[in-house]
């Protein structure tokens, strides 16, 4: 299993095009992070000095935002390849069994998205830290609800990743993939205009509320929150995750 | 051994693979030849498990592919020739497959050298002919030494000198001891490497015999005989309960072979110009047996 994960980080290495990709991911990431905060007078009516440490944190981490759009696109395209390429064929020869094929390609998608997400969080929490100290805001402090913001903010992208991937194998197209998890993920905006007492029964199943609960600072622990969250969030890729193995693996190519 | 039993595949109303039973030996390269249609690639692709039976199994030394440890190592499968990401290079590719298959990656330079696309294995697939993909896929194949080889339409796109190394290499798998099976559309080809044939048509087995067997018991093997007395022959190899048939110049005699028919003409004192047993070539033969079993068939008209 580990060969085949092995050969798909060598595909990244020898292909331009996924490089590109990932290299666009972390720029834009980042210059995003950097334009929402440069921006707060436009979207707050607030100057940086004028914001908490924790809006200036919160502000700057949108650019994960932007990674996990990417990823979605990335992961598609890299997935749908091995179908519109045919080179299926050749993957399949090497590894018949559809489930471990599946798995180790969820696991990539999985290592890669986290990996990246990892480098880029603490790239924009280091440029979140240095306007925090530039303008001299006080009170900044690394508690547990930080970290777990953080932890949701890292797995933010290999959720809607696993999405995508679940989608371009179940539509085995890349606009499959992009459509379902962009689908899951812009859903609950358009929920939200629906009268209250209809969308707080449906927004709570959507992974979007889910990853608001780790995303949030709290002000205290609520372990069955976040317990409830992660059950929501496990249960949005499992279940997608074997609907998309079970149409792959009826498949014929 | 490869063995194939009963193996079906329906696609909805359509049969496109209808109980076939072969068993494929080793040291053998076997022609795999059927109409457009006729169910080949299908079956090729239901050995390595791309494409699920309907009905029975492929069995490789007693398991079936997906259940195989190292299944690369057991059959090694040249399906599509562009069936390859076409922004790798060749080597490029041919280390993927051997990461991922976890093989020695030795065997890339000389699958590189044996393919002939040393020259060019730094180059992008995308930039190859054809034929320099088809040999891509033959390395891909071979990467891992498997004991059966399996290629569907390996001589597409190739070169004179391509089509001699590849004639070459078949033999010299066969002669290793390997299982070679290879599609193809053109007979000239089949007939030139096959030690065996195997025709399909409509998804059903037509045909089953060694190209020797071919030669002999052919049904299209006839004996053509010229003579000074054409009317006076053809009553007497009907009297022999031949089936004759006449020709402009001679005449088509089936059921007696061509001693019979010169003793005969030698007792009744009749000059023979020409007494030959004919043997049909495969694309005779081909058209013979799939007669009636081709789904597609173009009208021949003119355009006008």
């Amino acid at each position: 299993m580990m060969h085949i994960i092995k050969a798909d980080f060598k595909k990244i290495s020898y292909l331009q095009g996924y490089r590109n990709v990932l290299l666009a991911t972390a720029v834009l990431s980042i210059l995003f992070g950097m334009t929402f905060l440069f921006t707060t007078n436009v979207t707050t009516g607030k100057s940086l000095s004028d914001l908490s440490w924790i809006e200036i944190m919160d502000i700057t981490l949108l650019g994960i935002d932007v990674t996990t759009i990417m990823f979605i696109i990335f992961t598609a395209y890299f997935i749908a390849n091995e179908f519109a390429s045919g080179t299926i064929y050749t993957s399949l020869a090497i590894t018949p069994l559809r489930q471990k094929y599946f798995l180790c390609k969820l696991l990539f998608i999985a290592k890669i998205s986290i990996l990246s997400s990892i480098i880029l969080t603490c790239a924009l929490i280091f440029i979140a830290y240095v306007m925090i100290t530039m303008n001299n805001i006080d009170g900044m402090i690394w508690n547990s609800a930080l970290m777990i913001k953080l932890f949701g903010v890292i797995i933010m992208p290999m959720f809607y990743s696993l999405l995508s991937l679940a989608g371009t194998f179940y539509t085995q197209t890349a606009s499959g993939g992009i459509a379902f998890a962009l689908a899951v993920m812009f859903t609950p905006a358009l929920i939200k205009m629906f009268p209250a007492n209809v969308s707080d029964v449906i927004l709570p199943i959507f992974p979007e509320h889910a990853l608001h609960v780790f995303t949030e600072i709290h002000s205290s622990v609520d372990t069955g929150l976040w317990l409830n969250a992660s059950v929501i969030l496990l249960l949005w890729i499992a279940i997608t995750s074997i609907l998309s193995y079970w149409r792959f693996n009826k498949s014929d190519f | 051994m490869l063995k194939l039993v009963n193996l079906t595949k329906q696609y909805g109303d359509k049969i496109a693979v209808n109980r076939l039973s072969l068993t494929l030996q080793p040291g053998v390269v076997t022609g795999f030849l059927g109409p457009n249609g006729s169910g080949k690639s299908t079956t090729m692709k239901m050995i390595i498990s791309l494409v699920h039976p309907t009905a029975g199994e492929v069995i490789i030394d007693g398991k079936r592919y997906h259940e195989l440890t190292e299944p690369t190592k057991n059959i090694g499968t040249l399906i599509d020739p562009s069936a390859i990401n076409h922004n790798l290079t060749a080597r490029q590719h041919l280390a993927l497959i051997s990461t991922a298959a976890n093989m020695d990656t030795s065997r890339i330079n000389q699958m590189l050298d044996m393919t002939g696309l040393k020259m060019v294995e730094n180059k992008k697939v995308k930039s190859y002919s054809l034929g320099m993909k088809q040999r891509l896929g033959v390395a891909t194949a071979l990467m891992s030494d498997p004991d059966v080889v399996i290629l569907d339409e390996p001589f597409n796109g190739l070169d004179v000198d391509g089509i001699k190394w590849l004639r070459g290499l078949f033999k010299q798998l066969a002669n290793s001891g390997k299982t070679v099976i290879v599609s193809s559309h053109l007979m000239g080809e089949i007939q030139a490497v096959a030690d065996r044939v195997v025709i399909i048509g409509q998804g059903k087995l037509l045909a089953d015999m060694t190209m020797k067997e071919m030669n002999q018991k052919s049904l299209s093997t006839y004996v053509y005989v010229e003579t000074n007395h054409l009317k006076k022959m053809k009553k007497l190899l009907q009297d022999n309960l031949a089936n004759v048939q006449e020709l402009e110049k001679g005449l088509e005699v089936r059921n007696l072979t061509a001693k019979e028919v010169g003793i005969l003409a030698y007792k009744h004192q009749l000059t023979l110009f020409e007494l030959k047993t004919v043997q049909p070539t495969l694309e005779e033969l081909f058209t013979e047996i799939t007669a009636g079993k081709v789904d597609y068939v173009s009208r021949g008209d003119e355009i006008t």
